[in-house]
């Protein structure tokens, strides 16, 4: 649009910078049945004396008025360079209606055989023609104008088009193609405030208009042997965001122009009148193709070619200070959607929403750029965090697959413990909100190189052997108790034993109590309840001599069978003696008993 | 016999020693791994947490702040592997329960949990900190009573209610309770599931999964294809082993 309002006004100077070339013109593309057409042979910056003359072209449905050319040569200098051309001019009769040409045209120069292509032009009745209008070569002067009143003059769409240039016929989903939407006009028609007419919509694509110079310079070009200059009015990037067959509609203009003056005597600089006239580009039509499925993971539809950049600005920091991760993806292509690839954070990061930086740039007729995504992660836990790499997926057109761009980070250590009120910062046991407690101390080892409980053997056995230890213990204790029953002998030597140790205890106790009489009877019973039930018999009634008797028996010697007689009557003296021992000598009593029964029990055992 | 009887006392003291000696050298890398850790000397930690696992010796603490440095190093699966090993020697400690709940918070767990069989909670209040010793002596206890009583009915032939009574509930709760030891003891060497330890694909009949590193996910049989787990959600399928941590 903007170029087109550059055009307003616009004087258009061709600029015949064309090298050593033969071009073949006509003087116009559309004739009437009785008009000429002039075929002018252009040869461009040849030396003069290397060219033979050369023969009028054949053609179909014309015939050739004069076979001498009229001859013409000119001379410019354009930005200090000088350009020669020499022109030969037929001029040829219609024989026909319809559609006739011009053959191609060869000419010598220098021996080397140069030829201009063939030139079709339209012959209509001549009523359909604009009657030229005949201007006085003195212009404002209207006494001399011709009376007659002129056919309006004609534009036609021959005289200034719209071309749409694709840079592709077909692309895949998000892949740019680029359109060129230029305007083709004569040189004698001179649009001026042209501006977009209708609406133009691209539905289907994602466009980006692309930058067109603030001082167009048309290009001169030929088309079927007429003579136009070009411009850009309008350049886009167009991408397509679904598969299919996608059209675009037709850019339509309208612009005053200047009709092509036929009027031999008329000049820039008399005015003349400007025609109104819209002209539309054609439908473009655009395949685009489907993205092949097998897309890796983290694709997002990125389509064109990219370079990845990852940076973190610190890599050792404390906990709560700001980490700064900025991802830059950058090349040719829709850098406009493009999205922010997906981070997988350590949980102990707080993250942010990305700033999102994008800058455009435009390579010839390619468009990229860079987009820069900056997060700010604010970690909450200190520890050595690796950043999984950051990774770019995206389709590149060009090698018609999928290319994935991944970056390594360092890793992020992070030091220092959570600041700030503890209220915000603990839990009610003291722990931290959003970080793990502290270390334990205190270890308690368990070894486990031992075997599980159930799965020791001893385990098993032991099983077994309860049964077996409990019933045989009631066996054994069965039996005793049996045997206690009917075994009196038996029952009164197992008896001996603890009896006498009851007596010598309970004559301990009374000797502590200071009563004599228990004592010496505790000692007496003691001794005498030992022989009589080690020896089985009735110890209550027996005489010195039978008592000496049974010690013999037993194997005593005499001398202890002595000592012991001899005790047994210190403590029935002691007994019922009007003055009681003194306790020192009941303590010496009492060690004498326990060490007659020791030696007592002992022999006795021995002879047994 | 003397001298078998030295020769065992020397056996005994012998290898009380060199225990004691594990002990105290377990005890030693045990402080200076965490010393390691609080220098943030992490992956160095863990390998010594680590050597005194190889000796045999174990401790809740210790699984605790292995879990905890290979947090401090971002390795989620791991951390979630040594807290649960923690949990099974700690049970409900407070700390080692908050730190669970950081880690999980952490995982990204897209997968819903079955409601877990009422007898499993059930065993797990009564039973999941019990001693088996305790139930041993308890259960042999009572189990050798019983044998006694059935002695003293073979021999005495005591026929009173009150012995058969005492009998017959001294003999069945003995044997409960040697029964619960079994259990507890199989229950505590067995391994209870395992943690995802990274991000992997869960691999059944008709789909693939991806499961989350952290997850934790019970163990079903080993087969050719890998390792049948089952997720929180019951779905079953077959992972690498690699990436199991066992628990």
């Amino acid at each position: 649009m903007r170029c087109l309002l550059l055009l307003t006004g616009l004087i258009v100077t061709a600029h015949y910078t064309l090298a050593q070339t033969v071009t073949g013109l006509v003087s116009s593309p559309t004739i009437g049945t009785e008009e000429t057409v002039a075929y002018t042979l252009e040869i461009s910056d040849a030396d003069a004396s290397d060219i033979s003359s050369p023969t009028p072209p054949d053609a179909e449905g014309l015939i050739l008025v004069s076979t001498t050319a009229s001859r013409a040569s000119s001379v410019s200098i354009t930005n200090g360079r000088v350009s020669r051309s020499l022109s030969f001019t037929w001029h040829y009769r219609p024989e026909q209606e319809g559609q006739v040409r011009i053959q191609e045209a060869s000419v010598n120069i220098g021996g080397q055989i140069y030829t201009a292509p063939s030139i079709t032009i339209t012959v209509v009745p001549q009523v359909q023609r604009p009657r030229p209008q005949r201007r006085s070569p003195f212009g404002a002067f209207s006494l001399f104008d011709d009376p007659t009143p002129a056919s309006p003059p004609d534009v036609t769409e021959q005289d200034i088009f719209i071309r749409a240039v694709q840079s592709s016929q077909e692309a895949y989903q998000n892949e740019q193609v680029t359109l060129d939407y230029k305007l083709y006009f004569r040189p004698e028609t001179v649009p001026r405030n042209s501006r977009q007419a209708d609406s133009w919509d691209a539905e289907g694509f994602w466009r980006e208009e692309l930058d067109l110079s603030e001082t167009p310079v048309p290009d001169l070009v030929i088309e079927n042997g007429i003579r136009y200059q070009v411009v850009s009015i309008r350049r886009v990037a167009v991408f397509p965001t679904r598969p299919g067959e996608l059209s675009i509609d037709p850019l339509k203009i309208a612009a005053e122009v200047q009709p092509p003056d036929l009027d031999p005597f008329s000049s820039p600089l008399f005015s003349r009148s400007y025609l109104t006239i819209e002209r539309a580009s054609p439908t473009i039509s655009i395949l685009s193709k489907e993205l092949p499925d097998s897309a890796p993971d983290g694709f997002t539809g990125a389509v064109g070619q990219y370079s990845l950049n990852v940076e973190l600005n610190q890599t050792e920091l404390e906990i709560g200070e700001a980490l700064q991760l900025t991802v830059a993806i950058e090349g040719m292509g829709n850098i406009a959607l493009i999205e922010a690839p997906e981070l997988d954070l350590p949980g102990i990061f707080e993250v942010y929403e990305p700033e999102v930086n994008t800058s455009k740039i435009e390579n010839g007729n390619l468009i990229g750029g860079r987009k820069v995504f900056t997060w700010l992660l604010v970690p909450r836990s200190n520890g050595i965090f690796q950043i999984p790499p950051i990774q770019f997926v995206f389709f590149d057109p060009s090698r018609s697959d999928y290319v994935v761009r991944s970056i390594e980070l360092d890793p992020v250590t992070i030091t220092g413990t959570a600041t700030g009120p503890i209220a915000a910062t603990s839990t009610a046991s003291g722990f931290p909100i959003d970080d793990i407690a502290p270390l334990k101390r205190d270890p308690r080892w368990i070894n486990t190189n031992r075997r599980a409980l159930h799965s020791q053997p001893w385990f098993y056995v032991l099983l077994v052997l309860l049964p077996l230890l409990g019933i045989g213990t009631t066996a054994i204790l069965s039996q005793r108790r049996t045997r206690l029953a009917t075994d009196i002998a038996w029952a009164r030597n197992r008896k001996a034993h603890p009896l006498a140790r009851k007596h010598l205890k309970y004559a301990k106790k009374s000797l502590s109590k200071g009563m004599p009489d228990e004592f010496y009877a505790a000692l007496d019973q003691a001794i005498l309840g030992f022989l009589g039930n080690r020896m089985n018999i009735h110890e209550r009634g027996l005489t010195r001599p039978q008592l000496t008797a049974l010690l013999a028996d037993e194997g005593i010697s005499q001398e202890k069978q002595q000592n012991l007689i001899r005790f047994l009557d210190l403590c029935d003296a002691a007994r019922f003696a009007p003055i009681p021992p003194e306790k020192p000598h009941m303590k010496e009593h009492f060690a004498q008993a326990g060490q007659i029964l020791s030696t007592l029990a002992h022999d006795i055992e021995s002879a047994a | 016999m003397r001298r078998t009887i030295l020769f065992f006392l020397t056996l005994i003291t012998g290898s009380g020693l060199t225990q004691a000696q594990q002990l105290e050298d377990a005890l030693r890398i045990f402080d200076e791994a965490n010393l390691l850790v609080e220098s943030g000397i992490y992956e160095e930690a863990i390998d010594r947490y680590l050597s005194v696992l190889e000796t045999g010796y174990v401790s809740g603490p210790l699984y605790h702040n292995l879990a905890s440095a290979y947090y401090r190093l971002d390795k989620i699966g791991e951390a979630v592997r040594y807290y649960e090993r923690a949990r099974r020697l700690l049970g409900d400690d407070p700390q080692l329960i908050h730190n669970i709940q950081i880690v999980e918070s952490r995982i990204q767990n897209p997968f819903s949990e079955l409601p877990r069989p009422f007898w499993r909670s059930w065993w797990d209040q009564l039973f999941g900190r019990s001693d088996t010793l305790l139930f041993l002596i308890a259960g042999g206890s009572l189990y050798l009573i019983a044998c006694f009583l059935f002695g003293q009915l073979l021999w005495t032939k005591t026929r009173s209610n009150w012995h058969r009574r005492f009998r017959i509930g001294t003999l069945s709760l003995g044997m409960l309770l040697i029964l619960i030891t079994i259990s507890i003891s199989a229950e505590k060497s067995s391994i209870r599931g395992a943690a995802i330890l990274e991000d992997t694909i869960l691999t059944t009949e008709t789909e693939s999964i991806d499961i989350p590193e952290g997850i934790k996910v019970t163990l079903v049989e080993k087969t050719m294809e890998g390792v049948q787990i089952r997720l929180p959600n019951g779905v079953q399928g077959y992972v690498d082993p690699d990436v199991l941590g066992d628990f």
